[in-house]
């Protein structure tokens, strides 16, 4: 039961992190409408993913796996997109951020991306949901004790599923404009994460075969098989053993962007504000 | 648009690509004759067995799990590193795999999180298959006998012009002209037959001369 367990979890949380984001952002906006149409979207892919599976079955086809692979790296991609839109635009508006998110200037300003992010809501269960349909109805078939087996898969998801209505939740009772930084730290792994994690699924789909070199060994961090490497991977995108072009990338983004989070957003200069200190003038008569 | 109109417009393009995707799976059961069948068992080493032989051609993997938690994956990847075929999450009691058609040559056996036999090999050796156009020109060539017999049985006892490379009749016109493949000037024929049978030995004023 284990095993199914494990894999249900990491698989669903990928899904499920990137909706109850979405959710929180919609809740936090004040854009229930939208929200409900998510909401919505996610049933619908859930059902079509389930669907689909079932599908593959009944005809005897495998599930093809490059095609598979591909639409992950994209979907992937759009969702750093996305995210790093979002931490971009809360550091814009760092100090009144909960106000912000509510103004209707604001609104106006993403309205255009508020669709968007439904949209993103069902392609994100898409993208993890057609494998794990398949995976989930293989559990019940599985040799040996089915039940168990099938069982753990639907309680993997169904965690995953609890995971991100935690993050809805939590997310829509944060106060954003103190918890600001930490808020967006936690973004910017979430992307990192969805960076290496494109990398990777790029390479399985045969588009990225350079730097595949070991660049280091991981697995006392994300020890496989394990509940805790589920979450691991599934919420920060790390592999057991990273490749060099997966490290990079997850470098490559996190350090900028954690700069870019944590600094102020007005460095100190003589003779400019801060906080109503004066500083004093490097040049100033006395 | 509002919303219950949008969802519904991004499944319909949804489904269209799950049924694209469902489209280009392969089959996995019902291959023609000769597919070679290997078999690979995940161990906490990895693979086992970790070098592996076979003859060039269609070959459908079985990788099922030896009892092992970490190991849960099998790649197979040329000698560059592109992974040809792959099966994840493979777990206790949960068999897979997938068929593929190899070359000769070397390829290695991937496990990832393998202790010692992570990397293994398959060695493909032997005679190249040739390039028949698969299933389809065998399929094809049968239909167009069978038709050909269709097309002597109700024209008559016309002997018909000889059989290409690919199987399929080449008919050349008496004035010289361009020829032509059965298919099209079968399907002209019939429609001689149909409309009274005499004019079936000759079909758009071209006459067919037998080899």
């Amino acid at each position: 039961m284990l095993p199914t367990f494990v894999i249900g979890l990491r698989e669903g949380v990928e899904a499920s992190l990137i909706v109850g984001i979405i959710a929180a952002f919609l809740r936090q906006s004040g854009r229930s409408r939208e929200l409900r149409a998510m909401w919505l979207g996610v049933a619908l892919a859930v059902m079509l993913c389930l669907g689909l599976a079932i599908g593959l079955q009944v005809l005897d086809r495998e599930l093809p796996a490059q095609q598979q692979e591909a639409l992950e790296t994209v979907v992937a991609a759009i969702a750093v997109g996305m995210v790093t839109f979002m931490i971009v635009w809360m550091r814009g508006h760092a100090r009144t951020l909960a106000a912000d998110l509510r103004a209707s200037a604001a609104g106006a300003l993403l309205s255009g991306s508020v669709w968007a992010l439904v949209a993103m809501a069902f392609i994100a269960v898409m993208r993890e949901g057609v494998e794990t349909a398949v995976f989930m109805l293989a559990a019940f078939q599985a040799s040996g004790d089915a039940t168990s087996a099938g069982l753990g898969a639907v309680l993997g998801i169904l965690l995953a599923a609890a995971i991100g209505w935690g993050i809805y939740r939590g997310g829509v009772r944060l106060n954003l404009d103190r918890f600001f930084r930490l808020t967006a730290v936690v973004l910017v792994l979430v992307a990192a994460g969805l960076v290496a994690s494109a990398i990777h699924t790029a390479h399985e789909a045969t588009w990225f075969n350079s730097l595949q070199g070991q660049a280091v060994d991981l697995t006392w961090l994300v020890r496989p098989g394990t509940v805790s490497s589920s979450l691991v991977t599934g919420v920060l995108g790390i592999q057991p053993q990273p490749t060099v072009g997966e490290a990079l990338g997850w470098l490559l983004f996190a350090i900028p962007m954690l700069v870019y989070v944590l600094l102020p957003r007005q460095l100190p200069r003589p003779g400019v504000r801060v906080g109503g200190h004066r500083r004093p003038q490097p040049d100033t008569a006395r | 648009m509002n919303a219950q109109a949008r969802i519904v417009g991004v499944a319909v393009t949804l489904v269209a690509i799950g049924a694209g995707l469902t489209g280009c799976g392969t089959s996995s059961g019902g291959s023609s004759g000769t597919q070679q069948k290997l078999s690979v068992t995940l161990t906490d080493a990895g693979c086992s067995p970790s070098h592996l032989s076979a003859k060039p051609g269609s070959i459908a993997f079985t990788v099922t799990n030896g009892g092992t938690g970490k190991v849960s994956e099998l790649e197979l990847k040329n000698q560059q590193g592109i992974i040809l075929g792959e099966q994840e999450n493979v777990v206790a009691g949960i068999s897979g795999g997938f068929s593929l058609n190899l070359e000769p040559g070397r390829y290695i056996l991937s496990c990832p999180n393998g202790s010692t036999e992570d990397n293994g090999s398959l060695l493909v050796k032997g005679e190249p298959v040739a390039a028949t156009g698969g299933a389809y020109a065998a399929v094809l060539s049968e239909a167009t006998r069978g038709y050909q017999t269709y097309v002597i049985g109700e024209t008559g006892k016309r002997p018909l012009p000889p059989v290409d490379a690919a199987g399929l009749r080449l008919l050349r016109p008496a004035d010289g002209g361009r020829p032509r493949t059965a298919g099209l000037g079968g399907l002209r024929a019939r429609r001689a037959v149909v409309n009274g049978g005499s004019r079936g030995e000759q079909v758009s004023g071209a006459r067919y001369e037998s080899a």
